[in-house]
């Protein structure tokens, strides 16, 4: 552990940090400190890399997530399904 | 032009899978776009005809499922703010200036870029997120399964933003967690 992890950022409010910074803007401050920790604290720059790495894939399974139709719902439950729709068209 | 004749055999497969994603459960995908169907029928003629029916359709859906969050949460939000509050600072040690616990220090990953396109991984992915605490479960969906924006989110389930952000990066500290022992120390 270096001193930077004692005067200036620790690692759980540096992981905090990596986590908001991937979703939202950090202050210039902030932004600083975390840098610095970074440079000095390998496990944490695991930490970040690997979020940033979840962080991405996520959002590229998002958008994918309906082009699959890893799902199909069963004819059956098509047919009830329509055939309830058309009694309720008709009320 | 709403034609919901077609309806079922155009949608019903499309909605399926975009509920299932984030909802993460057959039954309940099944029982959200069956409500979704019924809803948008009986309110026909607020549709203006400037978006499609599939994104009208969908639209809906997405309502609905912002519904179930916004009541899961607040059934589940006594149930586990107490297992919440224990486990906040599992992942450091107070005694150590807050360096990670022993137990949780993060390990190297080897070959990340390849597992974008290994099914195999994203299922992994998908099972580590059913298995986070609901509550953090029902943020971490609203954001990254449906992408909705933060200050929409923290409208909706009645949040601040800074316990928010808490909730966010404890998802991500559970997850990483999660696949690290799943998939790449497996």
């Amino acid at each position: 552990m270096s001193l930077i992890h004692k005067i200036l950022l620790n690692c759980k409010d540096a992981t905090y940090l990596v986590s908001k910074k991937q979703e939202t803007k950090i202050s210039f401050v902030e932004n600083i400190q975390l840098s610095l920790h970074l440079l000095v604290c390998k496990v944490c720059l695991f930490f970040s890399k690997q979020t940033n790495f979840l962080h991405q894939h996520l959002i590229k399974l998002n958008s994918e997530s309906c082009e699959h139709h890893y799902l199909q719902l069963d004819e059956t439950k098509k047919a009830a399904l329509q055939l309830q729709l058309d009694t309720e068209s008709e009320k | 032009m709403l034609n919901p004749k077609n309806w079922i055999n155009l949608y019903a497969d499309y909605l399926l899978n975009f509920a299932f994603f984030r909802v993460r459960n057959r039954e309940l995908a099944e029982d959200l776009i069956q409500d979704t169907f019924i809803s948008a029928l009986k309110s026909q003629h607020t549709y203006n005809g400037t978006a499609n029916e599939k994104t009208w359709l969908t639209a809906i859906l997405k309502n609905k499922i912002i519904d179930y969050y916004r009541s899961s949460l607040n059934k589940y939000s006594k149930l586990t703010d107490s297992i919440d509050n224990n486990t906040n600072d599992d992942y450091f040690d107070e005694k150590k200036s807050f360096f990670w616990a022993e137990s949780k220090i993060p390990t190297n990953w080897n070959n990340t870029d390849i597992q974008i396109e290994n099914n195999e991984f994203t299922s992994i992915l998908m099972n580590c997120v059913d298995k986070m605490p609901k509550k953090l479960a029902s943020i971490f969906s609203l954001k990254y399964l449906d992408d909705e924006e933060t200050d929409i989110i923290c409208k909706d389930l009645g949040i601040s933003s800074s316990n928010y952000w808490v909730m966010i990066h404890r998802a991500k500290l559970n997850l990483r967690e999660c696949l690290e022992k799943n998939w790449f120390n497996a």
